[in-house]
């Protein structure tokens, strides 16, 4: 369990598909950093995982690339408490599991969802193996650093 | 007999049900069912995920790789790719793990099939049995069983990601052994939790044995491992209740993959017989005497014989066996102290070597073919999916004919809960599911 005043930030995505790696990438970045009141991980997105991390803090910020069709570098905050989050923004962890959507729905269903939990998504455009973030999710890193910032 | 030959002819009144685009099933697929006069003219399940060509990858390879190579073939079966390939390449290179190495295998195995059968029996199959069209939707009436479904198979995770470094492709395993093997200490926090996943296992055998199963039964030809003493898992001889009983080394002589234009998956045959059913009810009905007592309890009070034919009850064969695993888990971790080596030295070798171990799914065959330097000159890889594929297809022939009369969606229902008794792994066998209903002519999808 995350101390009480902390934001547990979980950062999502597969490090070797670029624009998805950009949760780890702010996730690693806010490690390094160590910001005051904020507590950040590396997560692979599977559904399990992610309904018990909802446990163990109170305040919880969840990073992820999104596909939505909106402008490459767009950032995205959802207040997943209030409402649904959008299933096919998401990439399903993979065909076999349940993805982030759907793991904040079946947390929201068996009463597991923190007190407070903002999905900050970064739209992404490339997806493919590799390493290299696109120039406009590169850009999005400090942008979205400041709304996690502002929001712990 | 093909199926284009069992209406031969015959006037031309059609219907046809498609499933474009399969939910809770593991990779890309889509199923095809065509209707003439009320019989089903034609059956086929429709593979599109792509070919991955991880035979190809393989070759020029150190004979060392394909446990981490192949274990990224699927992330919820990986421990099975591990595990056949190595002792494919154990069987080259000469060597045979101690005893304590061999059970810790079987303990990581364990921890895969919980983690497998839970997903699958509370995560994807419950919601068909419920009327539900998928777990989330279950969540809202049924959280209870949604919560210790998570639970359990979280327990299996822990298991994977103690002897396996991490939960999802495992980085631990390696030809002779382990790269570092646990501590005694460190398993003594998963025996408090496999003692709360006893209780939990006993719980999904009685649940899934309450749920109302379609009067359903096929004269299977089950295919399976079969050990002196063990519930087969890592070792044994392949067997079938028709007559095989074969070494492990034996396997191409009697089974042969061949392609289909409707999928980018090999379909596997008998040679002398065709389609066969490999996966939980084969290895129960045909092991039903190797189980433990418990385990044998159990499947009793849930209704089940010695052996089952019914496919959707393959729903309790799974329980039953999480039952058996989380055991065995226990068993091991028991007994376990830590060795002095973590592995088996070994050498390159020139050779030809075959591993076949059951993957929760079925048996998973994997060949290889090596030169004096080590490297890999060839390799077969003939997962559970691409041998139960021509079962599928046959039960659903058999299945949608008894439900000709129901509505489209029901009956897309039905066929897609028919497909899903098998857990098909579709990113295993090519390496997703879409249901086309086509009545005499009028086409129908989801």
């Amino acid at each position: 369990m995350v101390a009480a005043e902390q934001t547990l930030v979980i950062g999502i995505g597969n490090p070797e598909r670029q624009d998805d790696s950009i949760g780890i990438v702010i996730a690693r970045k806010l490690k390094e950093w160590s910001p005051d009141k904020i507590t950040a991980i590396e997560a692979s997105g599977e559904a399990t995982e992610l309904i018990e991390r909802f446990g163990q803090a109170s305040k919880i910020i969840v990073v992820d690339a999104v596909c939505s069709g909106q402008e490459v570098g767009c950032i995205h905050c959802i207040d997943a408490i209030e409402k649904p989050i959008p299933t096919d923004w998401f990439s399903q962890y993979s065909t076999h599991d349940f993805g982030l959507a759907e793991a904040v729905e079946l947390a929201r269903n068996l009463g597991q969802l923190p007190q407070s939990l903002l999905i900050i998504g970064i739209e992404g455009m490339c997806f493919e193996m590799g390493t290299n973030l696109s120039p406009e999710v590169e850009d999005a890193i400090r942008p979205a650093i400041e709304l996690i910032l502002s929001n712990s | 007999m093909s199926h284009s030959q069992r209406n031969p002819g015959g006037p031309s009144k059609r219907k046809k049900i498609t499933v474009n685009y399969m939910a809770r099933v593991e990779g890309e697929g889509g199923l095809d069912i065509r209707f003439r006069n009320g019989k089903v003219e034609d059956v086929k399940l429709n593979i599109f995920e792509p070919p991955r060509f991880y035979e190809a990858f393989l070759r020029g390879r150190s004979y060392t790789e394909p446990p981490d190579i192949t274990a990224r073939i699927c992330g919820i079966c990986p421990i099975a790719y591990q595990m056949s390939s190595t002792h494919a390449i154990e069987s080259i290179v000469g060597i045979k793990p101690t005893d304590t190495l061999r059970e810790l295998r079987r303990l990581i195995y364990c921890g895969e099939w919980i983690e497998s059968h839970v997903l699958h029996v509370y995560m994807l199959h419950a919601p068909d049995f419920l009327g539900y069209q998928d777990a989330i939707r279950m969540s809202k009436d049924h959280p209870d069983l949604v919560k210790k479904g998570l639970r359990l198979k979280k327990i299996g995770n822990e298991i994977v990601n103690t002897i396996g470094g991490r939960e999802i492709h495992p980085i631990n395993v390696r030809i002779g052994g382990f790269y570092k093997l646990p501590t005694k200490k460190e398993l003594i926090p998963l025996q408090n939790h496999l003692e709360e996943a006893l209780e939990l296992a006993k719980e999904m055998v009685t649940v899934t044995a309450g749920l109302e199963f379609p009067e359903f039964e096929q004269d299977y030809e089950y295919v399976c491992l079969r050990h002196p003493y063990e519930y087969p898992l890592n070792q044994g001889r392949i067997v079938s209740n028709k007559g095989i009983d074969i070494d492990v080394s034996e396997f191409l002589d009697h089974f042969q993959e061949e392609q289909v234009k409707h999928s980018t998956s090999l379909h596997a045959r008998i040679k002398e017989r065709g389609a066969y059913h490999v996966g939980p009810l084969a290895r129960y009905s045909l092991n039903f005497d190797r189980l433990s007592p418990l385990a044998q309890e159990a499947a009793q009070q849930a209704g089940l014989g010695e052996t089952c034919y019914n496919p959707f009850k393959s729903i309790i064969i799974r329980s039953v066996e999480t039952l058996w695993a989380v055991e065995e888990a226990l068993r091991i971790i028991d007994n376990y102290s830590k060795p002095e080596k973590d592995y088996i030295e070994h050498s390159p070798r020139a050779g030809t070597g075959h591993g076949c171990t059951e993957a929760p799914r079925g048996i998973l065959y994997h060949r290889y073919k090596t030169d004096e330097e080590g490297l890999i000159t060839d390799a077969i890889i003939t997962p559970p999916t691409s041998q139960n594929q021509k079962m599928i297809e046959d039960d659903l022939w058999h299945f949608a004919e008894k439900y000709t009369e129901l509505p489209d969606e029901d009956l897309k229902w039905k066929c897609e809960q028919a497909v899903r008794n098998y857990d098909p792994c579709i990113s295993c066998s090519c390496h997703f599911l879409k249901v086309t209903v086509d009545r005499d002519g009028k086409v129908s999808k989801v």
